[in-house]
């Protein structure tokens, strides 16, 4: 598996730096790493430049996670992106949901090295 | 509330507390059997709930804990983190918590919603205070559990908590 770009989406600068840090454990040291704090800056930032991989939170101001998925979902130049979603909660979606509206892999946080090798091989 | 509930949300949030705090800052914490006298928080940080049930958790930890926290979790010496990193910090460790605690509690398909607008720093004062207006405090689903913890810093993970550079802001 190799992810040149991966755009992380979370409002929370801290869990920001810990999905960077596992991600990098986990293998993907090489990486480039970029960051939004909402879906709304997300979904900016993607129509200016191509990522490889998307890390998303749910609960986020502005534009959720589910409403961010969607977006990417209907738009021609993001909807083969893969998406993994990593939050510390359910949403109102269930996880058989999200994985129907093309989201990759659940990950709970907290969030570790094992989690995410485990995750990218069961459903990546 | 019955006794074995009780019982049952200290048990879960014990446990939430061990696998948050070994996942996110590498510190093993063992539960005491007594609070110590000397035992003193100075501010609190607490996030509202709103399904399953709606409720309040809150975080009471002494300053030295808090600092050895933010200090694992961000790799750097407290001094150098500003007051935005050392809030975040903190917000994400209770929201981390407090969503395992609830996952384990309800089970894992429940509905959870948290609100957490902005971080709320009060005083453990000011917070009984406020928790204390009337037809809340009186009302059977209030909890307030106490139990002393130790961390400890079990293996040196340094190598797992540099900051890297190659990281762009949307």
């Amino acid at each position: 598996m190799k992810y040149k770009k991966i755009l992380i989406v979370d409002d929370s600068a801290t869990s920001r730096m810990i999905i960077k840090r596992c991600f990098e454990i986990a293998g993907f040291y090489d990486s480039e790493y970029y960051e939004a704090e909402d879906g709304l800056k997300a979904v900016s930032f993607l129509r200016r430049n191509k990522v490889d991989l998307i890390l998303s939170d749910l609960k986020m101001p502005k534009m959720d996670g589910n409403t961010f998925i969607q977006k990417l979902n209907v738009t021609e130049t993001t909807k083969h992106i893969p998406v993994v979603v990593i939050s510390s909660m359910g949403s109102d979606l269930t996880e058989e949901q999200l994985l129907n509206k093309g989201v990759q892999a659940i990950i709970r946080k907290p969030l570790s090295p094992e989690k995410v090798v485990n995750a990218l091989r069961l459903n990546l | 509330m019955k006794k074995r509930n009780i019982i049952r949300i200290k048990e879960t949030l014990i446990s939430a507390v061990i696998r948050t705090f070994s996942d996110m800052a590498f510190i093993d914490v063992e539960v005491l059997k007594e609070i110590p006298e000397e035992l003193t928080c100075s501010h609190i940080i607490h996030i509202s709930l709103s399904a399953p049930e709606h409720g309040e958790i809150a975080l009471f930890l002494p300053s030295d804990c808090k600092r050895m926290i933010v200090e694992n979790i961000y790799g750097s010496d407290w001094t150098s983190l500003n007051p935005t990193e050392i809030d975040d910090c903190l917000l994400e460790i209770l929201n981390v918590l407090a969503g395992n605690f609830l996952t384990e509690y309800f089970g894992a398909e429940v509905k959870l919603n948290m609100i957490y607008l902005y971080p709320n720093f009060y005083s453990m004062r000011r917070w009984i205070r406020k928790m204390a207006l009337p037809n809340y405090f009186l009302t059977p689903k209030i909890i307030l559990l106490r139990f002393p913890l130790i961390l400890r810093k079990p293996i040196d993970k340094d190598s797992m908590l540099r900051k890297d550079s190659n990281t762009w802001n949307a």
